[in-house]
């Protein structure tokens, strides 16, 4: 342990959910559950991962999982090695520790380890994670290999059914049980071009499971009847598809050599369209119950010889030798409704929670719950009876394009770099349609009497003509403000804020011209106005998220990974620094901060030029260099800028920024433009370029060092292209317009969500009937009437 | 005069223990004109062993001290033990039969013993009446009046104006053999809680050994009642903590092992600017002028600006520091008590015969290769179990009825003529290896070898450890035909067969 452990102990901190994954399955058991988190809850998302898992999961299939989903939602990622480590990793926070598989068994040491040295700040929630679950429901050799006496760390014991059915648990645990259903049930399959032909049933195979070794070898003759069966289907012309259980892979592992009419399919049981397959058989095991969820006819397979326990299975359609194979496959063609009839009234018997909207209720009250608890020890009776969950609707209809409506004060730089450039490719392809109202229109047309009623109602005609699907008011704090408001309650259409900029607090350091335009009372009005009125703040930063929840504003916020995108517009170039610059459009105060060091340095190098690029005009103290200094004009069209920017050829680009609180929320822009143009990046340590010029893609320097720094590169060219190079590199993975564009749909998704939610809370939608689900594009099951 | 203390190896030297007790009265002791030294024992040598007037054997809990405490008393010089810890007195306890068997050995070899507290000083006077036993107070490091007037005055005003009280507790957070440390701060840190009675908001540091850091203990760590911040100690974070905290929070238990521990913990935290609030047994008695047992009254005092430690009590606290834990004052009191003492007269030791370490079930190769370099005999005995080259290995035949014996060039040579005749060179595998003879006995050479075979050397370790003392008088029988007298001592580094049992130590 060198590491310093500890955070802030007293200081606030923002409530998290954080999800411990620990085993292979438990991907598949959490990731509907981060998804309602996202949507549900205000609460920061974190991954928290065992080294053990990245020991499981040695090709690596179920990291790229987590980082899609962590993609998705925005969450961190931590790995942990021991207790020590997630110690370190949770002091000082608080919020709701979810595991998919904890219990006081040795297999779950790293888990109830967390939950044991979690700080008390957190509701600790444990998952049943299958049908047959250790200190849930634990079927013979459950009971002789571990005995009936489980017990868990957790606060909360989400199980899939009523107490009186779950006959292990022990009685110290029970009235920590949470009845939510399966956390499966969250998520449907989406069918993706991945996913292997659908072809007759679907068999599925937990060789590893100790079930199958523990009384006799019944994996031989399970394997024997398989190939028997598909020998049997190959004449009739027929396939099959095999799924291999994800965490054991026995016929994987061992390279067992399948015939040609059987089909693999080892997807993530979450892209595995089950309801298509025809039938399904398994041993006894989860993908049972997932099967029967799915609709689809099962057939339990035991040992003919029947010494395997299957009798948390009873009542569902019992397979063993070939001739019931056969048999079973025959009933699905022609009496499926005969198997599908006890696989209803066996689901009724367990007392589960199958209906996917209910379930979906019960984990969103939960982590509401959690979101809403204080500092302190908790116990389940905190948590509170109802609370409404929001649910999500579809999102706008594939085949007739979004109608996006863009309000702005003009078609400023935001605008152009947060959602024009981003969009232009759905823009092009027409799946996206959008208008852009701007208070310049107000001006052009009223002039001195842009507030007045008449220009709001012409305002408003703009803005209901082009009958949108949604509204962003990007930076937006001209007149007329509430009347955006209006149009998006009228329309019952969602409203999006999008701010990258605390204009509630714009400093006079900005220039004072532009300080008293934005500090108008009138300008602040219409930004409190959206802040409360939107149904989905879109913030820059995550920093900014937090200065305007501690400023009060109580709206959903969504923070973006990425600001400002771009792609490479010039190649680094070797060599020995000839020119260097500033970009910067009224932050006069921040280029101050370099300037007595780039005096010093032109002095000092006479080969030196410099370049100011924006509205500032050049220092006095600057003059004297005569022609090797030169200001280069700002210009407004932000493609033409960032070209323009890119022809001056600096090696070196530079980012000083004052340690204001304004300066704090904002975005690293400036870095992703230098290093677009090819020039190496110093900027001040401690504000917003700390991570994308973090590892040598950039100097990040104390105040009194830009002297030195500036030194450095000119006398380390090689240095300069490096650090140029792999800033591009950086630049090119982790700053795309793909990403970026990814994550305004992300946003628009968000928001439709949440106003839909919005609008069933307020009509009492929920309490009146039972929704029917629907499949989303990221595979959730969400609500539509 | 000159002292030399013996520590287990070199990494000691820089251990806190080490730090405090013997660093700080290196200085006064030149001063004064002696001399003084920390040797560690894996670096003495039979032949060169240093010249001094007075050994202190420091935390050698092992058999390589029995010898060394033997070699030095009969070179006529004074030896003594400086006793840290209490791990003889729980006679009950199973666990340290080793180290009470240690003491037991070691005692008749002793002129003085050393301790920290009167409090272990008494338990000494019980176990060993006739040893001169002298306290030495662990010395504070310095005492610099104004130094800590400056961070009670400062963390004072701070805690007055922000209402956070900043609480530091540092140390050792685990033993190997007892619940203390973390254990300590989780059983009494509720008291930290009546902060907030008193208005203010608690806010707890921790500096404590990564070791310490285990599930259990983070759990304790997670569920104390009052906010709490982690770090790994170091001496400088130690002495920031301390300068940083209105309060240190000392908790002690009542057992026999914490109550004669020493007040080093309140001595390093009151001449490093900070108070103490002391809860649990009151080791800190002596001090208790300086010391809070409620945290209600601490900061009634810190309202009125009347802390128990405060520039004005400054004087007088060094006077009390002088009197009990001035490295100075501490060394001349230790000077005096040495001159006291008679050295016994130098003898031959052995008397006849060789002398040795029979090895146990938990020995270690350090104890075989010291035991080698002070010129003695590493025998093994069927407990044995790590391989080395002992210079005595015998083996008993499977039938019982005969025993061959394994010799090193040196334990050949200690034996009779008419034994060594009888030796038989072992032919070599490795060509480097050192040279090895075998010698075969019959059970009728050896008349007092107790009934034992390999046949019938029972598995279970309960069953072991019945045989232990069997196989122990085996291996003495074996010396004794030998050698004709030996005197030998048995190595044991943990209780026999009790760690193997799964019980946690």
């Amino acid at each position: 342990m060198t590491q310093h452990l500890f955070a802030s102990p007293t200081g606030a901190t923002p409530r998290e959910t954080v999800f411990l994954v620990n085993l292979l399955q438990d991907v598949n058991i959490l990731r509907g559950l981060v998804y309602l988190a996202a949507r549900e809850t205000e609460t920061d998302l974190r991954f928290l991962i065992s080294t053990a898992f990245l020991k499981r999961d040695a090709q690596g299939i179920w990291q790229r999982e987590i980082s899609q989903i962590a993609q998705d939602v925005g969450a961190h990622l931590n790995v942990f090695g021991s207790p020590l480590e997630a110690f370190a990793i949770l002091q000082g926070r608080s919020g709701t520790l979810i595991a998919a598989s904890e219990s006081s068994l040795s297999a779950h040491k790293e888990t109830s380890g967390t939950f044991r040295v979690a700080p008390p700040g957190f509701l600790r929630v444990t998952l049943q994670h299958g049908f047959e679950c250790v200190g849930f429901l634990q079927n013979r050799e459950h009971v002789r290999a571990h005995g009936r006496n489980i017990t868990f760390y957790a606060d909360v014991v989400c199980g899939w059914q009523a107490a009186n059915t779950l006959t292990a648990m022990a009685p110290s645990q029970r009235s920590k049980l949470y009845v939510t259903g399966p956390s499966a049930l969250l998520q449907a399959p989406r069918r993706g071009p991945e996913h292997p032909p659908v072809d007759g049933g679907m068999i599925c195979e937990n060789l590893h499971s100790v079930r199958l070794t523990a009384s006799g070898n019944h994996r031989a003759v399970f394997m024997d009847i398989f190939f028997e069966y598909c020998d049997d289907l190959a004449a009739q012309g027929k396939s099959v598809t095999l799924r291999p259980h994800p965490g054991g892979q026995y016929v994987l592992k061992n390279n067992v050599a399948l015939p040609d009419n059987v089909t693999l399919n080892n997807l993530p049981m979450y892209k595995v369209d089950l309801p298509a397959y025809a039938y399904g058989i398994s041993a006894p095991s989860s993908v049972v119950i997932d099967m029967v969820l799915a609709g689809i006819p099962v057939g339990v397979w035991r040992d003919p010889a029947g010494i395997m326990d299957a009798g948390n299975y009873d009542g569902l359609t019992e397979i063993a030798g070939l001739d019931d194979w056969r048999a079973f496959e025959r009933d699905v063609a022609l009496r499926p409704e005969m198997i599908l009839e006890r696989q209803r009234l066996f689901l009724e018997r367990s007392t589960m929670v199958t209906d996917p909207a209910e379930v979906y209720r019960r984990f969103a009250r939960l982590l509401v719950a959690g979101e809403r608890l204080g500092q302190g020890g908790v116990t389940p009776t905190a948590v509170p009876e109802v609370t409404p969950a929001k649910i999500s609707p579809p999102v706008a209809c594939p085949d007739k394009p979004l109608r996006v409506l863009f309000v702005a004060n003009g078609v400023i730089p935001t605008l152009q770099l947060s959602f024009l450039k981003p969009l232009a490719p759905l823009l092009q392809d027409g799946s996206v349609v959008h208008q852009i109202v701007t208070a310049d229109d107000l001006i052009e047309n009223f002039g001195a009497e842009r507030a007045s009623r008449e220009a709001g109602v012409w305002f408003e005609k703009q803005m209901q003509a082009f009958e949108p699907d949604l509204i962003i008011a990007c930076r937006y704090n001209s007149a007329h403000a509430a009347r955006i408001a209006k149009v998006a309650q009228a329309r019952d259409i969602p409203l999006i804020f999008h701010v990258d900029d605390d204009l509630l607090n714009i400093p006079r350091e900005i220039g004072e011209k532009k300080y008293l335009v934005h500090s108008n009372p009138k300008r602040l009005d219409s930004v409190n106005l959206l802040l409360k009125n939107s149904d989905l703040i879109y913030a820059s930063t995550d920093k900014l998220k937090r200065r305007l929840r501690n400023l009060g504003v109580r709206t959903p916020i969504t923070v973006g990974q990425v600001y400002c995108t771009s792609r490479i517009l010039r190649l680094v170039e070797p060599g020995p620094v000839r020119r260097i610059g500033y970009m910067g459009f009224d932050h006069a105060h921040d280029f101050e901060i370099a300037l007595p060091a780039l005096e010093q340095y032109l002095e000092k190098h006479p080969d030196v030029e410099f370049e100011l690029f924006g509205s500032i005009p050049m220092p006095d103290q600057l003059l004297r260099f005569g022609d090797r200094i030169n200001l280069v004009e700002p210009v407004r069209d932000y493609a033409a800028f960032l070209q323009k920017l890119a022809s001056r050829k600096w090696d070196i680009g530079i980012c000083p920024l004052a340690h204001t609180a304004f300066n704090t929320v904002k975005a690293n822009t400036k870095w992703v433009e230098y290093t677009a143009a090819g020039m190496a990046t110093i900027a001040t340590r401690g504000m917003v370029y700390d991570d994308c010029a973090a590892d040598g893609r950039g100097l990040l320097i104390d105040h009194d060092h830009w002297f030195e720094a500036l030194e450095y590169l000119t006398d380390h060219p090689d240095e300069r292209y490096r650090m140029a190079q792999q800033a591009q590199t950086h630049l090119l993975l982790s700053y795309s317009e793909q990403q970026l564009r990814d994550q305004v749909l992300d946003v628009f998704q968000k928001a439709i969500v949440t106003k839909t939610a919005a609008q069933q809370s307020r009509s009492g939608a929920l309490a009146a009937h039972t929704p029917k689900t629907h499949i989303t594009t990221d595979g959730l099951i969400e609500w539509s009437n | 005069m000159k002292i030399t203390v013996i520590i287990p190896n070199q990494a000691w030297a820089n251990t806190a223990g080490v730090r405090i007790r013997y660093n700080r009265i290196a200085a006064p002791l030149e001063a004064a004109g002696h001399s003084f030294d920390l040797v560690p024992i894996d670096s003495l040598r039979a032949a060169s062993l240093p010249k001094s007037d007075v050994w202190i054997i420091s935390k050698c809990h092992d058999a390589r001290a029995l010898l060394l405490a033997q070699v030095l008393k009969s070179r006529g010089v004074l030896v003594g033990v400086d006793f840290f810890d209490d791990y003889y007195s729980q006679k009950n306890n199973s666990r340290f039969v080793h180290l009470r068997s240690w003491f037991r050995s070691i005692l008749p070899s002793l002129d003085f013993g050393l301790c920290s507290t009167p409090n272990m000083q008494a338990t000494l006077k019980q176990l060993a009446p006739a040893l001169p036993c002298h306290v030495m107070n662990d010395p504070f490091a310095q005492f610099d009046p104004e130094v800590i007037a400056g961070h009670v005055e400062r963390n004072a005003l701070r805690t007055r104006e922000t209402k956070i009280v900043d609480i530091g507790w540092f140390g050792i957070g685990d033993n190997p053999h007892f619940t203390l440390g973390l254990h300590d701060l989780s059983a009494m840190g509720q008291i930290l809680t009546r902060c907030r009675q008193a208005g203010y908001t608690p806010r707890l540091s921790v500096l404590t050994n990564q070791r310490a850091l285990t599930v259990e203990r983070l759990e304790l760590l997670s569920r104390l009642s009052v906010p709490m911040a982690l770090e790994e100690w170091s001496e400088e974070r130690e002495s920031a903590l301390i300068a940083q905290s209105l309060f240190c929070f000392l908790p002690v238990n009542a057992q026999h092992f914490s109550v004669v521990k020493s007040l080093n913990r309140a001595v390093t935290t009151l001449s490093s600017g900070a108070q103490v609030l002391s809860a649990g047994f009151p080791l800190y008695a002596p001090l208790k002028d300086y010391v809070y047992r409620n945290p209600i009254s601490l900061l009634r005092d810190l309202e009125k600006d009347k802390l128990k430690m405060r520039r004005e009590t400054l004087a007088a606290l060094g006077k009390l520091m002088q009197s009990s834990a001035d490295p100075k004052r501490e060394v001349e009191k230790a000077v005096s008590f040495f001159k006291k003492l008679k050295p016994r007269k130098a003898t031959k030791w052995p008397a006849r015969g060789v002398a040795g370490v029979i090895h146990g079930v938990r020995s270690s190769g350090d104890v075989h290769k010291g035991v080698q370099r002070l010129g003695h005999l590493s025998v093994s005995s069927p407990a044995s179990k790590a391989k080395l080259n002992y210079d005595v290995d015998p083996r008993m035949s499977k039938d019982g009825q005969t025993l061959d014996i394994h010799l090193s060039a040196r334990g050949r040579d200690a034996l009779p003529e008419d034994l060594k005749t009888r030796t038989q060179e072992v032919a070599k595998q490795d060509p480097k290896a050192p040279q090895r003879f075998s010698l075969r006995l019959t059970r009728k050479e050896i008349p007092a070898l107790p009934r034992l075979s390999a046949e019938t050397l029972p598995g279970s370790r309960l069953q072991r450890l019945e045989f232990y003392d069997r196989e122990m008088d085996m291996v003495q029988a074996v010396l004794s035909r030998l050698y004709t007298e030996s005197a030998m001592v048995r190595s044991e580094m943990a209780s026999p067969y009790w760690s193997d049992l799964g019980v946690a130590q």
